[in-house]
């Protein structure tokens, strides 16, 4: 790691209380109120024989806590680096019994040398915490990167990505930022 | 499902379970019935196959082949291992490791175990290819088994000439792609090698008289990273790729060692949702019961597989233009198999080289499994 910082000063966005997406479109939305919410989350229960679905919340809850690369005391929540509503699924193909995840992350600057760590990051967390079905694609939201192309290739190669997991050094540093922030 | 639409089914021979992490990569020995496999877990496996000849042939509920684990060599590299290759001989085989290195193994001479093939002597590590930088993604032996070539993230194909007594000497480090270069490919006849990579470009590569290996040709076309490369097994007039785009392409390659070599995509095959990792093509089985148009005539069996973990066969056939002296490809999708190695990427598809099983292949898979399949016609 260089030891120029490539972002010094980065804004805090939210506290470190959880913001699903419930909350998050209940603030966005005038439209939305609990008591729809609770009618949804009934219906679906009566639904015992089917497995359960992980949802947005549930992926968020996942990724927010990992603590990032140049600012080990803040998590990437905190630094509005991931946020629930730039989780997304691609629509159920009753077909194939794999789920695709699409999670996006928004890098603190556009030259951020770290998107990759964080990116790698965010796969690995959901790789070992994900059942086998779900296929993830790790890509940086358009517009926030100045090399967002590169980026979203080198993330979406398994090849690369299992090699990564083989440097040491890497793995190490790694393992740091998924234990969370260190204040 | 449309699947069974399909002139042709895929039928599963044999489950080889065994590695303790993701499997990458499987070899058939090209002249004894051994079967070779690869993993993250630093291993490689061996297995001996032979004919189920203990039910008659109408007893179609017994497989066609039994396998049998003869031993694994935990092979010393420090990383993955993640691609091997059989020389022609069948004598020994290359591994490619993502700890940069490529290690070459033979058995012990055993009298008594030749002809048998099971494969119970030792295999030994003769030598170790140093040279690349990062990770080894792919290795091949040349038709002859004169040439060895291999490939890494350090961008570089080598061109490794192999003398007796394991002695391997460097003949070109070939440095034309700009990226991370995922697989290599000899020609089936000729020394020209193919070359795949990250770029999402195609090299083929020759040498000249003064025996300097050179870039002849670049092939484009592909909109992301090209994974996977195979040779129309009988001539070689054709290349065709996989790559991270969803597509097969096939090259119309023309020229060769004594003139200038061009490539020319004349074709798009789509089928996959996803990176396609893994193509192999065979010479195939005839569908007897399919009349043959004028001058038609089969190049064979192409099988591709990858992240979506469905197998689709192809059936690549070529047929001359009149007055010219071009021919016209056609190619039909024959048979698919959703999910074949359940939710897992298939990483690995390779089709039995020996005689007579030439519609058999295996698959190796995320689940560290590896898998025997065969492809018949169907009857009505």
């Amino acid at each position: 790691m260089s030891s120029e910082a490539f972002n010094p000063n980065p804004t805090i966005f939210v506290p470190t209380k959880s913001k699903t997406a419930a909350a998050f479109l209940r603030s966005n939305s005038l439209w939305l109120d609990d008591g729809e919410r609770h009618g949804d989350a009934e219906d679906y229960e009566e639904d015992s024989d089917e497995v359960e679905e992980i949802d947005q919340d549930e992926i968020f809850e996942l990724i927010r806590s990992i603590s990032d690369p140049e600012h080990r005391s803040m998590t990437l929540e905190q630094l509005a680096v991931v946020s629930a509503p730039q989780i997304s699924f691609d629509s159920a193909d009753a077909q194939r019994q794999s789920r695709r995840v699409t999670v996006e992350f928004t890098p603190t600057v556009p030259h951020c040398g770290m998107s990759t760590f964080i990116g790698l990051s965010i796969r690995v967390r959901l790789l070992r915490s994900l059942p086998n079905r779900f296929k993830v694609d790790i890509r940086v939201k358009p517009g926030s990167h100045q090399s967002e192309h590169a980026l979203n290739k080198q993330l979406n190669d398994k090849e690369r990505v299992a090699a990564a997991l083989e440097n040491p050094a890497l793995l190490e540093v790694l393992e740091q930022c998924l234990a969370g922030a260190t204040p | 499902m449309a699947n069974n639409d399909l002139p042709a089914k895929i039928e599963l021979v044999a489950e080889l379970e065994g590695h303790d992490d993701r499997a990458w990569h499987v070899a058939w020995n090209p002249h004894r019935p051994i079967l070779a496999s690869c993993s993250a877990d630093k291993t490689v496996r061996m297995y001996h196959y032979q004919l189920n000849t203990s039910s008659s042939d109408a007893d179609s509920s017994s497989p066609l082949l039994k396998f049998s684990h003869t031993t694994t060599i935990p092979t010393g590299h420090t990383k993955t291992v993640r691609a091997i290759a059989w020389s022609p001989s069948g004598k020994t085989l290359a591994t490619a490791s993502f700890d940069a290195n490529i290690g070459i193994w033979a058995q012990e001479e055993d009298e008594e175990d030749e002809g048998a093939g099971g494969g119970s002597g030792e295999w030994e590590c003769m030598s170790l290819l140093e040279g690349h930088e990062t990770e080894c993604k792919s290795v091949a032996y040349s038709r002859s088994g004169s040439l060895l070539a291999s490939c890494s993230r350090d961008k570089t194909v080598w061109i490794w000439e192999v003398h007796p007594d394991s002695d391997f000497e460097c003949m070109g480090v070939l440095m034309e792609h700009t990226q991370d270069v995922k697989c290599v490919a000899w020609h089936p006849k000729e020394e020209i090698l193919a070359s795949a990579s990250y770029d999402d470009t195609i090299k083929l590569y020759s040498d000249d008289p003064s025996d300097d290996w050179f870039c002849a040709t670049t092939l484009s076309g592909h909109d992301s990273t090209v994974w996977t490369l195979a040779w129309e097994p009988t001539n070689g007039k054709y290349l065709a790729s996989g790559s991270d785009d969803g597509t097969i392409r096939l090259w119309r390659i023309t020229g060769g060692q004594m003139s200038e070599m061009k490539g020319e995509c004349i074709m798009a095959l789509e089928g996959h949702q996803g990176s396609i990792y893994s193509i192999s093509w065979s010479p195939g089985k005839k569908d007897e019961k399919r009349i043959a148009e004028d001058g038609e005539s089969s190049l064979g069996w192409l099988a591709s597989t990858g992240g979506d973990g469905t197998v689709v066969i192809w059936e690549i056939t070529e047929r001359p233009i009149a007055g010219s002296d071009r021919s016209k490809l056609s190619s039909r999708k024959i048979a698919q198999l959703d999910a074949a190695h359940g939710v897992f990427d298939v990483n690995s598809i390779v089709w039995c080289p020996r005689p007579g099983l030439e519609h058999v292949f295996a698959t190796a898979g995320d689940d560290g499994h590896v898998r025997i399949w065969k492809v018949e016609w169907k009857n009505t």
